[in-house]
């Protein structure tokens, strides 16, 4: 038989033979994107583009089956596309990137517009919720795919038929209020936090002398406190200096404990409000200063009495050999800055797998654990804390994977018709594997599928006679607000028919409104017009929906510039409670300010709380490039999906009017 | 070591693990913990056919870092064992693949394979296929050793014949084991932990998990009057039941039989998927092939055994005499059996990474392992788990 003989079998030749010429792009070759691209050849897909900045690494090779221990530091699209060559068939093209997806000059939406489907193998949101855009201009289908430990999920979304990755809120990482972290941790976390994100980011960080100095940002309204913790905050200033003041990197390391874990916690204990209700912190004992000062002939702080401590990283360290690894790690970061080019504007930045960093992090959050009777951690609970590492094994990975590839026969409408593409979440449920649902519409509150997009194409971008004047003339003509307006204004009179609209290019620069013309004459190129860019019209009454025209060049053209003709703009989505200022007006005018995005913000928490459908789309086991999440991510994403889970068997419930049977199929 | 010396928590004898190890292994091991991952470091596996399916587990399983793999299969490299077997390749390009077509399977993928995790002993025989294995293993008790030497069994694309006589084999040897097939679209695992102390409700990791099948399992204990759990209250010793249990169905120990009659109407699709399937290890035990691992379909015949199983499963639906099949259920069973003895590679990847998570969970006590009858139906992205138990 040959080789293909099976799958022909399966879906029929004729199918096949689609599967043959499609051509398809997988974003992301972590631990889904490996196992995706190894499913997708195995199906004999015609040619797959596979897109990944990273590189290789160690904590990779549990999963990512395609990488070995000497690929480690090669980018990762190259060299899966090298170890899949092995197995291809011949027909099939593999072309590999390393660049970021979000990288327009690379990436334009012509280029994206090139595949018939798009698979999402990512880590992080920024590059879901791009990829969900792109694929909004183009009505692009792709397919969604995250897992997260034992938890998995896939998504098939065909934008403005179903759900878009956008219908749903993420979750947002969880902050601690400033005065926690600073001065009344309760939890390792707080200990870990203030370490990674606050005492070394001051020590070593970037300068940035006015963060959090405002009594607003720190969250507390004890000015005994506030002025505690700025002065603290000065004097810690002053202690970088002395990273090149000190006669010694001994010197300057004990100096930044006894500021730190005694100065500092004996200032925050004369405030007495703070501990009325808490245990007080108890100062480092400044004989074990002393101890370590006087350890001249280095006992402690021998190679191999450090070399021992940090071997065991999973062992709970006691206070002396916290202090030890603490001052060790404060004597290699003072060296790397001595030893820059530039010491003075030497800045080094937290990363879990910067050994120094990481010693510094963990010892100095557990020391301060100690003050604060907190337990203390292993380092290495340490570096997922504080690192943001999501566990990620092969066996989800390929799961998922699996399901990516099988839902994408659909889009070809193979197994069902594509808008029949089933949903899948791993269950829980010990009577099944899976827990498959239909696609959900789209929600009508969406910021993201409930915009009109389109494309506005220019001749010549550079033509100088293009001047917003023109453009506005075009949009005017082409898109027709007419329906709304009509019912206000005398019919007859075609001027006051002109809606009054804003137009936006960017994200958030006003070039034109009703009371702001003074552009209209200057040429589209002076005002930023360029290959990209989205150009976002409103109507100055918020009552039609946004519309975003994404600005290409073609050349092609037999008139300067093309904007599709859009008969009549719908009317935007009511939101479904005003919860938030119930009173305001909704026919005020958002305005457009380059300084002050307040506004969007507001709209976004709007939103937030409008939303009771809540869903994770969860990492494939890389870090997430946010820097915010924490190690309660796990458990909050199984409670989220467990949410969703309900919410689905609610609305299916309500959708086929069945009332919920518990089925038990196995007993 | 016995697996149940090595599942035993209070086993220390497990070396501790180094810190290369624990770096590679760093994101599974903040799933599962060390002391799971020890274990697995000690486990010792036969794989019988490698497969489409056998090729994702053993990727999962190498990855994962058990301590042996060893595999049986002596068959020849096919030509259309390319569409999901990855291992089989050697060199960069494809005019390389054409030398491997009738070479040992096994000869082929060993470098691949190891390649994977140097760590990992593997291990093969292209020598002896697994029948003579099988017959003398039951003939004579002392081959038994053979499989002496493993904390499990898995069997991959195996006819029922021989799942049979392995699973004495492991069952007289306290080995836990394993058997699934891909089918096309369709494909089935089933498992035999003799019985298994299931830990994992123990463990506060996973308070939804926990909390959720507390419920279940007070549930089942109310509703059938008992065969699902050991002992009544809290005890989560695990029955498991034979392979020869999927052979010897009927009304009484049908997984279908507490289904209302709007479940068998809302879950008809992936019910019939199910039902096909175990007429189809039903079938292959009463006409075996000749050629052992292939199943050839009579579809008389074929027709015949499902109007028996729906029959002794007394399962019929709309209103309709048992046996009797619909056009709806013909047209369904017309793909399933199209789908026979086909490989497809997303079948594989999703059959072959649930069944290898199956071990890790029974090994690490995080998820309770499945019990024991698992369909994957790929038309609905169906997974579901039946108890199938033995014949009162
Ligand atoms: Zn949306």
């Amino acid at each position: 038989m040959a080789r293909d003989s099976y799958i022909q079998q399966i879906i029929g030749a004729e199918k096949y033979e689609q599967i043959k010429y499609a051509k398809v792009l997988l974003v992301g070759a972590g631990g889904i994107g490996c196992e995706l691209l190894k499913d997708l050849i195995l199906m004999g897909f015609g040619e797959i583009h596979i897109v990944d900045l990273d590189t290789i690494d160690l904590s990779n090779l549990n999963r990512q089956f395609l990488f070995r221990k000497k690929d480690i530091k090669k980018s990762k699209a190259f060299t899966a596309i090298k170890a899949v060559n092995k197995f291809k068939y011949d027909h099939t093209k593999l072309v590999p990137y390393m660049a970021s997806i979000m990288d327009s000059d690379t990436f334009n939406l012509a280029w994206f517009d090139q595949f018939h489907l798009i698979f999402n193998a990512l880590d992080n949101k920024d590059a879901r919720s791009f990829i969900n855009r792109i694929c909004l201009f183009l009505k692009k289908p792709f397919i969604e795919s995250g897992t997260t430990g034992f938890f998995g999920q896939v998504v098939p979304i065909f934008p403005y038929e179903s759900e878009c990755y956008d219908c749903t809120i993420k979750e947002t990482p969880k902050s601690f209020p400033v005065c926690t972290i600073r001065s009344t941790p309760s939890q390792p976390v707080h200990c870990i936090h203030w370490a990674k994100n606050f005492l070394f980011a001051q020590l070593f960080g970037e300068i940035n002398v006015s963060a959090n100095n405002d009594v607003k940002t720190l969250g507390s309204d004890n000015k005994e406190e506030i002025n505690t913790l700025i002065n603290e905050q000065n004097e810690l200033i002053n202690l970088r200096n002395s990273i090149f003041d000190s006669n010694s990197s001994l010197e300057f390391a004990l100096n930044i404990i006894k500021k730190i874990f005694i100065d500092d916690i004996n200032k925050l204990l004369k405030i007495d409000d703070l501990w009325k209700t808490r245990k007080r912190p108890i100062p480092l004992d400044i004989s074990l200063v002393k101890l370590l000062e006087n350890d001249r002939k280095r006992v402690l702080l021998k190679q191999s009495n450090i070399d021992e401590i940090l071997s065991n990283f999973q062992k709970l360290w006691s206070l002396n050999e916290n202090l030890i690894v603490l001052i060790y790690s404060l004597i290699n970061l003072r060296k790397r800055i001595l030893n820059s080019n530039n010491p003075r504007s030497f800045i080094i930045d937290f990363d879990k797998d910067d050994e120094d960093t990481l010693n510094f992090a963990a010892s100095s959050a557990n020391i301060r654990s100690i003050i604060f009777d907190i337990p203390v951690k292993s380092k290495f609970d340490i570096k997922q804390i504080a690192g943001n590492i999501i566990p990620a094994i092969a066996t989800t990975n390929a799961m998922m994977a699996g399901f990516s590839a099988l839902q994408s026969l659909n889009n070809f409408n193979v197994l069902q018709h594509y808008l029949e593409s089933k949903i899948v979440f791993t269950s829980i449920e010990s009577k099944s594997m899976t827990n498959p649902s239909q696609l959900f519409p789209g929600s009508k509150t969406c910021a993201s599928c409930t915009v009109l997009r389109e494309l506005l194409k220019i001749k010549d971008i550079d033509n100088e006679k293009l001047t917003l004047r023109v453009l506005l003339k075009k949009i005017l003509n082409n898109i027709n607000y007419k329906k709304h307006f009509k019912d206000s204004t005398n019919e007859d009179d075609q001027d006051n028919n002109k809606p009054e609209i804003s137009i936006v290019i960017g994200k958030n620069r006003l070039i034109y409104d009703i009371e702001f013309d003074d552009n209209l004459d200057r040429s589209l190129k002076s005002l930023g017009f360029k290959e990209n860019q989205i150009l976002t019209i409103k109507d100055d009454d918020d009552i039609k929906t946004e519309i975003e025209l994404y600005i290409l060049e073609d050349k092609t053209l037999s008139n300067d510039i093309y904007i599709p003709k859009i008969d009549n703009v719908p009317e935007k989505p009511k939101k479904k409670k005003p919860k938030v200022e119930p009173d305001t007006n909704p026919n005020e005018p958002i305005t457009f300010d380059d300084e002050d995005d307040d506004e969007n913000k507001k709209q976004d928490e709007d939103i937030l709380e409008d939303t009771d459908d809540f869903i994770t789309i969860l990492d494939d086991g890389d870090e997430p490039d946010s820097s915010q999440l924490n190690n309660t991510m796990l458990q909050e994403d199984i409670s989220a999906m467990n949410e969703k889970r309900k919410i689905e068997d609610h609305e299916l419930d309500h959708q086929t009017k069945k009332i919920k049977i518990d089925l038990s199929l196995d007993d | 070591m016995s697996l149940d010396q090595l599942l035993n928590p209070q086993s220390s004898s497990n070396e501790k693990l180094s810190n290369d190890e624990i770096e590679l292994y760093d994101r599974q091991i903040r799933l599962w913990g060390m002391e799971a991952q020890q274990r697995i470091r000690c486990t010792k596996i036969l794989l019988i056919n490698l497969s489409g399916i056998g090729t994702e587990i053993v990727k999962n399983l190498v990855l994962s870092g058990i301590n042996e793999l060893y595999l049986l299969d002596n068959n020849d490299v096919k030509e259309e064992d390319l569409a999901t077997q990855f291992f089989l390749t050697e060199g960069e390009d494809d005019l390389f693949r054409l030398d491997i077509i009738g070479r040992k399977k096994l000869d082929v993928a060993l470098p691949q394979i190891q390649e994977l995790n140097p760590r990992v002993k593997i291990k093969i025989n292209t020598r002896k296929s697994i029948y003579d294995f099988l017959d003398d293993g039951v003939r004579n008790l002392d081959n038994k050793d053979f499989f002496r030497q493993f904390n499990l069994v898995i069997s991959t694309q195996l006819d029922s014949i021989s799942n049979l006589k392995l699973n004495k084999i492991t069952r007289s040897l306290n080995l836990p084991f394993y058997a699934t097939s891909c089918h096309g679209l369709f494909g089935y695992f089933f498992s035999d932990l003799i019985m298994y102390d299931d830990l994992s409700n123990a463990d506060n990791s996973h308070n939804n998990h926990k909390s959720n099948k507390s419920n279940k399992s007070n549930k089942s204990n109310k509703s059938n009057k008992s065969d699902n759990t050991h002992n009544s209250n809290n005890s989560n010793k695990l029955i498991y039941y034979p392979f020869h249990s999927l052979l010897s169905m009927n009304c009484n120990n049908s997984p279908f039989k507490n289904l209302r009659k709007r479940q068998l109407i809302t879950k008809k699709k992936r019910i019939l998927i199910s039902v096909f399937i175990l007429t189809l290890i039903n079938y292959d035990f009463k006409y075996p092939s000749i050629n052992k691992n292939e199943i050839k379909i009579n579809e008389e015949l074929f027709d015949e055994e499902l109007g028996k199983m729906f029959g002794k499963l007394e399962l019929f639906f709309e209103d309709e005499n048992p046996g009797q099949i619909q056009e709806e259920t013909r047209e369904l069973l017309k793909v399933f059996l199209n789908n026979i003895n086909c490989e497809f590679s997303p079948i594989c990847a999703i059959l072959g990474g649930s069944l290898a998570q199956d071990i890790i969970n029974m090994l690490s006590f995080k998820n309770s392992p499945v019990n024991n009858f698992l369909v994957l139906d790929g038309l609905s992205s169906e997974m579901p788990i039946y108890q199938i138990i033995k014949k009162k």
